[in-house]
């Protein structure tokens, strides 16, 4: 009976050798498991904020280079290849991200749009293989494919608080595009001295009821409307008449009231200080890098140019006497003669008007001009 | 899977203690077994924590410095220079530590003003591009920590409105 007993104690403990190993084998697979969710999938998360950090900030890069040309979607390609934001801890540059463009937020995303005007939405999609290092132990997969996707564009702007200078570029023409603006045309930012006995003024010669002629892009309506609502009133000048506030206004574009589209700004109208003016409009023009190019073409293709010469502008319709009404807001680049210039100082005197070219539409912060829109302005942010 | 696997030991230890209750060689040997396996799972799960914490503090980081350097890309730049004025800099701080331009009451697992570095960069004479990243700044994984040099480093081209007068 003994024998027999200690017999099937001696097949049980036999049946139970093995027991620990086959349980510790599997609660290894089990811990290895765990570790690698932890790890491996945590380097994911990880690579996949790096990668949207990434992709956010090359789009916002390439979105401030759409200006509606060829050109500009090839400076965005560029500018997304050199972003420098890199992933895996911050040690691996991103290589082989791609460009698509859209003309809204919505999509179609296109590769290559041709024409390119009016896309003004950039998207950035970066991929990255993240090595697993214990996944592998559990799963046939030693690599994983992360993707990130972003996307800026201009988004226009109806309103602004601070960014554009206290002159304006007068149009009758509100709803045409770019307010019947022509780029490469000369428009008057601050009128002449309005005199309405000199000699040919009249409804069929308006330009002649001014001291001097106005700049040459100001067509004839726009000129009537200066003479028969402005006149001596105004020049187109807006904002303070001390020195120092219109420095602040001209070089740091700080504004004495927003302005928004629709707007009556009459009761912004002065009279501005001619003087002055001219040698804050020569000091700001002076800080570009570029005093030479006077066609916005040939300065926006220049590599030197820093855009301090572009003076956002609003331009408006004076429509009656009482009533100067924001249609848009515009691009102006800013004459020069060399560095330092003293372009206004030297070519005006107190009759003259002071002329700046239309350049395009207006991007905050862009050392360029934006895509456009039918706000004339705009401001890239992120919209995925 | 992992409270299959410990139901499963826990089972084989109580069957071994029921199984041989009064055999004192038995039950030295299921203590010493139980020891070792406790011993290597506490290891293993407290290095998966170390390891899981430190990856998401630093996840966390990277969110946060690049909020501070989309906020730095927008902000009005007020320098002639690369320096940044006292003001932008310690808004953009701010950004980082509190997720807010102004000062608030928690920083981020005990980030500090001076674990955040700020690079501005000019081109052509103005400002181009913000770098936001974080130095000096260490994360205490309960076993081991992990001193950050440069990193999370951030980048965003500058496109708020420059007023260097």
């Amino acid at each position: 009976m003994l024998m027999r007993h200690r017999n099937l104690r001696a097949g049980a403990t036999a049946r139970r050798r093995g027991f620990v190993l086959v349980t510790m084998a599997a609660t290894a697979a089990a811990v290895f498991g765990v570790v690698g969710l932890a790890v491996d999938i945590g380097r994911m998360f990880i690579t996949k904020n790096e990668l949207q950090v990434y992709c956010d900030a090359a789009a916002v890069a390439a979105a401030m280079q759409l200006d509606g040309s060829t050109a500009g979607l090839g400076r965005a390609r560029s500018a997304i290849i050199a972003f420098p934001n890199k992933w895996n801890f911050g040690t691996t540059a991103v290589t082989g991200a791609t460009a698509a463009f859209a003309m809204d937020a919505t999509g179609p995303w296109v590769a290559s749009p041709n024409p390119a005007s009016a896309y003004s939405y950039a998207q950035v999609t970066a991929a990255a293989l993240v090595p697993l290092y214990f996944l592998p132990l559990v799963t046939a997969q030693s690599t994983f494919n992360v993707t990130a996707v972003g996307a800026a564009g201009q988004i226009p702007i109806r309103s602004l608080g601070r960014g554009i200078s206290p002159y304006t570029a007068v149009s009758t023409k509100s709803g045409a595009t770019n307010f019947g603006l022509v780029v490469g045309n000369s428009y008057s930012i601050h009128w002449p001295t309005y005199n309405g006995n000199r000699s040919g003024c009249g409804p069929s010669n308006p330009g002649r009821c001014f001291n001097s002629d106005p700049c040459p892009g100001d067509d004839i309506d726009s000129q009537m409307a200066v003479v028969n609502n402005w006149a001596t009133k105004y020049h187109g000048y807006w904002g303070s008449n001390s020195n120092s506030v219109i420095a602040a206004q001209v070089l740091n574009t700080i504004q004495m009231a927003p302005v928004a589209m629709g707007d009556n700004i009459d009761s912004l109208l002065t009279a501005g200080n001619k003087q002055s003016e001219a040698g804050i409009l020569d000091e700001r023009a002076s800080q570009d890098t570029n005093t030479d190019d006077d066609t916005p073409a040939a300065y926006l293709a220049s590599s030197n140019h820093n855009g301090r010469r572009l003076l956002p502008v609003a331009i408006v319709n004076p429509v009656d006497p009482d009533h100067t009404i924001v249609i848009g807001f515009g691009q102006f680049l800013l004459q020069a003669n060399g560095s330092p210039s003293n372009y206004y100082k030297k070519n005006s005197n107190g009759n003259s008007p002071y002329c700046a070219t239309y350049a395009g539409p207006y991007n905050v912060g862009s050392t360029a001009i934006g895509a456009g829109g039918d706000t004339g302005a705009a401001s890239v942010r992120l919209v995925q | 899977m992992t409270a299959s696997s410990i139901l499963v030991v826990a089972r084989w230890l109580i069957n071994r203690m029921t199984l041989h209750a009064g055999t004192k060689a038995c039950r030295g040997v299921a203590i010493v077994e139980f020891g070792v396996g406790a011993g290597l799972l506490l290891a293993a799960f407290s290095g998966t924590f170390a390891i899981g914490y430190a990856l998401i503090r630093y996840d966390q980081l990277v969110t946060a410095v690049a909020q501070g350097a989309r906020y730095a890309s927008m902000a009005p730049y007020d320098s002639q220079t690369a320096t940044p004025s006292a003001s932008y800099s310690s808004a953009v701080k701010n950004m980082v530590l509190y997720g807010s331009p102004v000062q608030g009451s928690a920083a981020l697992g005990g980030l500090t003003a001076a674990n955040v570095n700020l690079v501005i960069s000019f081109s052509n004479g103005v400002p181009a591009s913000v770098e936001v990243s974080l130095t000096g700044y260490t994360i205490n994984a309960l076993f081991q920590a992990f001193r950050l040099t440069g990193k999370p480093r951030v980048t965003y081209p500058y496109q708020g409105v420059w007023t260097p007068a």
